[in-house]
């Protein structure tokens, strides 16, 4: 033991330089402890969202034939701690290949569909460009067939379909918010 | 000294701390060229100032965000000011340190031994950019909105670690109260505190290895005090001028509250990341990441590396060929990709062709009407975004601008009533009361006399319109009849009034200062 109070080039390891190697590693000890819960918070993904209702939309009647329509619906929304009532829009598409002139329309007749507006790329608002016949994303530039098809730029997905039912000649849709930006189609 | 001073001296040595700070070598003698670095530590303090001043405000949360900013803009006085501040020193700071990095980089000033000054630099500046950005969808306004949700759609796209960088950074995938709450934490904590910690290093490593001096080697050897703090004070006074003219003339832009269900809304990057935008588009799906990710990262690592790249002596942009090339390259593309992606936002800031995203006629809404009281009166609309939503929901009826003409058969009137001008019954000079007048018709709609074939359909109660976009058409119906939504009504003292205030102090500080430059010589 005498050897190590004197510091010697052959012995790397002082009583002092050991000291201070225990010390790091205590303190990098107690910032992993303390560290991992505190980053475990901050990425810790919110609580399950609360499932949407069906909420009844539209009488089946008042839907157009062949161009997407705009509806507007409000649904109790849960965002962390805050619940509040949002609106929703949704494009219904109820078709026929006749009645939507050429645009491609493969459904079947009375076929409805109901399209999320939200963008599958980055998540911004599609609207209905009339003049070409096509969904468009403002943000960069993705494009979306009548069918929800991506027709060009750089959305990884077509549009995302919403759940739907008919229950006494009305449409009932279920709002789901799916995640952007990835090509498979995953609930939040 | 005084016998007072000496006994403080004793106990804190303040003035020879200041001595150590001022009395610094520098050489070739001091130059107006050696100041952008104190102007860009000009410019976070202004922020972290005006920052916390504004904290004493805003509140973060997707209800409150806008309104409280507003409220701290328009009915605080110097409120105006203090964000008008802030606003303008981010720009101001974000152009201060890509000219510090772009000199530093032409003088050669990164060589041995000022490595490690130049790599805290380029992380400083990764900072900046990061305070830059995560700023924004705090005001919880349309722009800022779309940029936090782009944002996270971007992060969420990276392969691997998006998930996880979507959390930290967006709280989640859904854009919402987590997501202010994470950005927040970011922008006013841990940025300003990384951004701290890292400049006293840069500061620290800077008085290491001394100022680099002119490319030419020069015998003459300056005094940081007082020739070049003379030279500092002047460009200080320069930036306060140009921040609060800034703040003063242009006021910093309105663009409607942050609405989820907005399809008119066009989203466009800060400026500052325009290049990365425009890169974006030309990339398909699966090369996303090498955009968002790749591109910036492999920057940032070649900006890392810029000192073990280039690891010649000569310090001279003349016999450095091949990094001055390389380096116009990349600003050449940056500079050209960004004006691209500019010149879109322009096309972008027309309405989206093809009939609205929702026509009054294709809205169908289940949901009964309810009454409670209307949250778009008192809300700041963005009247630039209101014109967009009126092209959309009111020109079919109201004219293009609202100048009317468009027949009603069966109305007393014949016509649909024009807005442009409004009916005087509608209108007030006050802009609150305005929009009081005009929300109520909006809200609920109203019936012409007559038997009339059009009639105002109900846009608030019946959520055709969000209440969001129902105070931009308001913001929008009232700036085409000449009345402004946005008024400050506690300036303090009025901003143009504040402005030759201001100017008049700085024009002293700087002849001051030019005066005793002179008298030096």
């Amino acid at each position: 033991m005498a050897e190590t109070n004197t510091p010697s080039v052959d012995e790397p390891i002082t009583r002092r330089g050991f000291v201070g190697w225990a010390a790091g590693l205590a303190g990098a000890f107690a910032a992993l402890v303390a560290g991992v819960p505190v980053l475990g918070s901050l990425v810790a993904a919110g609580p399950p969202a609360k499932q949407g209702d069906l909420v009844r939309v539209a009488d089946i009647s008042t839907l157009p034939d062949g161009v997407p329509a705009a509806l507007t619906f409000v649904d109790q929304t849960q965002d962390a701690y805050d619940y509040s009532i949002l609106p929703h829009s949704v494009w219904v598409v109820r078709g026929s290949e006749a009645a939507s002139g050429g645009l491609g329309l493969t459904a079947e007749a009375d076929a409805i569909t109901v399209f999320s507006p939200v963008c599958t790329h980055l998540g911004c608002q599609v609207f209905w460009d009339a003049s070409t016949g096509h969904f468009v994303c403002p943000c960069h530039n993705s494009v979306f067939s009548i069918d929800g098809r991506v027709v060009s730029g750089p959305a990884p997905r077509g549009l995302d379909v919403l759940p739907t039912e008919v229950r006494d000649g009305a449409l009932y849709v279920r709002w789901v918010d799916y995640t952007p930006a990835i090509s498979e189609k995953i609930p939040v | 000294m005084s016998r007072m001073g000496d006994w403080f001296e004793k106990r804190l040595p303040v003035a020879a701390g200041m001595r150590r700070m001022l009395d610094e070598e520098v050489p070739g003698g001091a130059r107006f060229a050696y100041t952008l670095g104190s102007a860009t530590l000009l410019t976070f303090v202004v922020l972290a100032v005006t920052g916390i001043a504004q904290l004493f405000f805003y509140v973060p949360t997707t209800a409150q965000a806008y309104d409280s900013l507003n409220f701290l803009r328009f009915q605080v006085p110097f409120g105006w000011l203090v964000h008008g501040l802030h606003y303008w020193a981010a720009t101001v700071m974000v152009v201060l340190v890509l000219l510090h990095l772009i000199q530093a980089f032409l003088w050669g000033a990164f060589k041995k031994p000022r490595e490690l000054t130049w790599v805290l630099g380029v992380l400083l500046m990764l900072a900046t950019l990061g305070a830059f950005f995560t700023g924004g969808p705090l005001a919880w306004d349309e722009k800022g909105f779309w940029a936090a949700k782009v944002g996270s759609g971007i992060a969420g796209g990276v392969p691997v670690l998006g998930g996880l960088a979507r959390q930290l950074f967006f709280g989640g995938v859904t854009v919402g109260q987590l997501t202010i709450s994470h950005l927040f934490g970011w922008h006013v904590a841990l940025i300003p505190i990384v951004i701290a910690v890292i400049l006293w290093a840069h500061l620290s490593a800077f008085r290491r290895g001394g100022a680099a001096g002119p490319v030419k080697a020069s015998e003459r050897v300056g005094a940081f005090w007082p020739d070049q703090v003379l030279r500092d004070l002047i460009v200080f006074a320069v930036v306060i001028g140009l921040l609060v003219a800034l703040s003063a003339v242009f006021m910093t832009p309105v663009t409607g509250p942050a609405d989820p269900i907005d399809a008119t809304y066009v989203a466009r990057p800060e400026w500052s990341f325009l290049f990365l935008f425009q890169t974006l588009k030309y990339l398909p799906g699966s090369l996303e990441p090498l955009g968002t990710v790749g591109v910036p990262f492999l920057g940032t690592l070649l900006l890392l590396a810029v000192p073990w790249l280039d690891r010649s002596e000569r310090r001279s942009p003349a016999k450095r060929p091949v990094a001055m090339a390389v380096f116009a390259v990349i600003v050449l593309a940056v500079v050209g990709l960004s004006v691209i992606g500019a010149q879109s936002t322009q096309e972008g800031g027309t309405a989206p062709s093809g009939p609205p995203p929702a026509t009054p006629a294709a809205s169908i809404v289940s949901t009964p009407p309810g009454p409670g009281p209307s949250l778009a009166s008192h809300t700041i609309g963005g009247a630039s975004h209101g014109a967009t939503l009126f092209v959309a929901y009111c020109q079919q009826c109201h004219g293009a601008r609202g100048v009317g003409g468009v027949k009603n058969a069966g109305s007393s009137d014949g016509t649909v009533p024009e807005i442009n001008p409004i009916d005087p019954s509608l209108k007030s000079k006050d802009s609150q009361k305005f929009v009081d007048l005009i929300d109520e018709v909006i809200q609920n709609g109203s019936v012409p006399d007559g038997t009339p074939r059009l009639s105002m359909p109900s846009f608030g109660n019946t959520y055709a319109m969000s209440q969001q976009q129902i105070s931009d058409v308001e913001a929008y119906v009232l700036q085409i009849n000449g009345v402004q939504r946005v008024v400050i009504s506690r300036p303090g003292v009025k901003p143009l009034t504040f402005l030759w205030i201001t100017l008049i102090g700085l024009g002293v500080v700087v002849v001051a200062s030019g005066v005793a430059m002179v008298q030096r010589r």
